[in-house]
């Protein structure tokens, strides 16, 4: 074997080592976060998702993480509902005026918005809704959410608006639709499967933050759900203040905790799997 | 007259559609008036050079007039998240390149679906559960299997030099954000692998190349995308909070350095760590939000760069 040969063996198995060095931690992350998590989801048992976390002292009871679900829920939603409509009319703009110097400047903006830490997205909304007010409440949390999902949805839409073939919209418009009704009932139909992936996706992402919730929603344990107006607590939320607490029993539920975030999860991935898979023109 | 009518609507759907934009574009706008109005005070009462370059952290109530010197100083934070991107990125870009071109060259063509899955499915996980994955099983594993035996035996290299007090270190989040970074840059890589002309892979192959030297040619061809990866990386890694200040030690350096045991803050961690304490000290929030556009300034310039070199790619 000559020295070429035998060079691009190594080659080989060194990319297939490092691709395989690559992967194989999101799979011992899933393996090591299920054997942690759901023994303790399993021991709670139905009280885990209906019930408040324990006080910290005098006790070892398990508890449950209801008010860290309830929350999450909560701004999850509040969130989406605030920034879909703005990010896909947003993306819908730019698909309809592709040369608009408006939708230069969104794509920019987007693209920036993307790369803006969550934790700066989390301090600038307690300025300007948090300390106003001088209080957290789970709508600052579920602002700060909705920034965080904006630049995904309106990623994920303008890419499936500009994949619409272009004899379809023209066909709308020779059979006599307005603008409106062409971009309402061929551009966006024809792409809601790419659209609903989009929406997916920042879901996923909204519901996994951790840091634009710091300071917006702060965290409140003592109740399920206190309001609106009110601080709240959120799956991630909770992990990180109780794995980084003094008491066993809150570490156990913080893995807890962790695997049924894990669940949610994967639950959304694979919808989002889902969704692309069925797009057929 | 029909013209005229579908003028007027034409019109009206612009403006449905504009206003939305509009608001996309206002909120980037308030976060960086907010960013700049909030912290000009601390490099009012500082200066702008002192407080980017001066090392100290005093968290004290005293008044201005009782504390005329600096009390909060930047430069540990931006080395710290300068460092941590770094050794996140230097550990991500061979694993990155590989797995980009196992899933091209290597991988059957049936199984690259799953393969785009699972970097897909990586991409997404939330980013608390690979902190908390560090925390119970990175850290320790690190801290024995490689950081006790490094300073034991190779203490007097700057990086090894300090002992490995706790599992929590720059190095410790530094693999971490490697691994969770990985998807991200091979997306980049992989996308400007696939946009190589055909024409120009069967010249390749007619040349009668191995595979190892047809690959080093296809990537030196895609140079300016892997730079730009690794710059998607750099943003990536310096942005991570809520993982990163699990594991990093959360201690801040007042002799910033090379040593990769030691437990650090970052212009993040900072944030997570202090923010909640702000009402108590004076200057301190000002000086949080002044890490906040540091790291903002930062992630433009970088993210600006990235973009550039991809433009730079013409087949």
């Amino acid at each position: 074997m000559d020295a070429r040969r035998l060079l691009d063996s190594l080659f080989t198995v060194t990319v297939t080592l490092l691709a395989l060095a690559a992967v194989l931690p999101i799979f011992h992350i899933i393996l090591y976060i299920t054997v942690k998590g759901l023994p303790v989801v399993m021991e709670a048992g139905i009280d885990f998702f209906t019930e408040i976390p324990p006080s910290p002292i005098r006790t070892t009871e398990l508890g449950g993480i209801a008010p860290a679900l309830a929350g999450t829920l909560f701004m999850t939603t509040v969130a989406t509902l605030l920034s879909v409509p703005i990010a896909v009319l947003a993306a819908v703009f730019s698909a309809e005026y592709p040369n608009h110097s408006l939708t230069r400047v969104v794509r920019a903006t987007t693209r920036s918005l993307l790369e803006v830490p969550t934790i700066v997205i989390g301090i600038v909304v307690f300025a300007l809704l948090v300390q106003p007010f001088g209080r957290f409440t789970a709508l600052a949390g579920a602002v700060a959410l909705a920034i965080v999902m904006i630049p995904y949805v309106y990623t994920y839409t303008e890419l499936a608006l500009l994949s619409v073939p272009r004899t379809y919209i023209e066909a709308g418009y020779g059979i006599g639709l307005k603008r409106a009704q062409v971009i309402y009932m061929i551009t966006a139909g024809v792409a809601r499967r790419g659209i609903a992936r989009g929406v997916t996706v920042a879901i996923a992402k909204a519901m996994g933050e951790t840091a634009p919730l710091l300071f917006t929603a702060f965290g409140a344990r003592n109740m399920i759900f206190g309001g609106p107006l009110e601080p709240s607590d959120a799956i991630t939320l909770m992990i990180y203040v109780f794995i980084q607490s003094p008491f066993e029993h809150w570490h156990k539920i913080a893995w807890g905790a962790a695997f049924v975030l894990l669940v949610l999860y994967l639950a959304l991935f694979l919808i989002s799997r889902r969704l692309v898979k069925e797009v057929r023109l | 007259m029909g013209y005229a009518r579908a003028s007027s609507h034409d019109k009206l759907v612009f403006y449905f559609l504009a206003v939305p934009t509009l608001v996309v574009i206002l909120v980037l706008v308030i976060i960086f008036l907010t960013e700049l109005i909030s912290s000009y005070p601390i490099f009012d009462v500082q200066g702008f050079w002192t407080t980017l370059t001066f090392i100290g952290w005093h968290s004290t109530d005293e008044p201005p007039e009782k504390w005329p010197g600096p009390r909060y100083g930047l430069l540990p934070l931006i080395w710290g998240t300068v460092y941590l991107s770094a050794i996140a990125v230097l550990i991500a870009l061979p694993l990155s390149i590989s797995l980009a071109v196992f899933i091209e060259e290597l991988l059957p063509k049936r199984f690259r679906g799953y393969m785009s899955s699972i970097v897909d499915l990586m991409a997404g996980t939330p980013t608390i559960l690979f902190g908390l994955w560090a925390l119970g099983f990175l850290g320790p594993l690190l801290r024995e299997g490689f950081m006790e035996p490094a300073h034991e035996h190779l203490g007097y290299l700057p990086f090894f030099s300090c002992p490995p007090l706790s599992h929590t270190s720059v190095l410790t989040a530094g693999v971490m954000l490697a691994i969770m970074i990985v998807p991200f840059m091979v997306a980049v890589i992989q996308e400007s692998y696939r946009a190589i002309p055909v024409t120009y892979k069967e010249a390749a192959w007619s040349l009668g190349l191995t595979r190892f030297e047809y690959v080093r040619l296809n990537l030196s061809m895609i140079l300016p995308a892997i730079v730009s990866a690794a710059l998607l990386g750099v943003g990536r890694a310096s942005s991570e909070t809520a993982a990163v200040s699990l594991v990093v030690g959360n201690i801040y350096n007042y002799q910033p350095g090379l040593c990769l045991f030691s437990p650090i803050h970052t212009l993040t961690s900072i944030i997570a760590a202090n923010f909640g304490e702000v009402e108590m000290y004076p200057y301190m929030r000002e000086a949080l939000f002044a890490g906040g556009l540091v790291l903002l300034t930062l992630g433009m310039i970088v993210n600006a760069f990235g973009i550039l070199l991809l433009k730079r790619i013409r087949f």
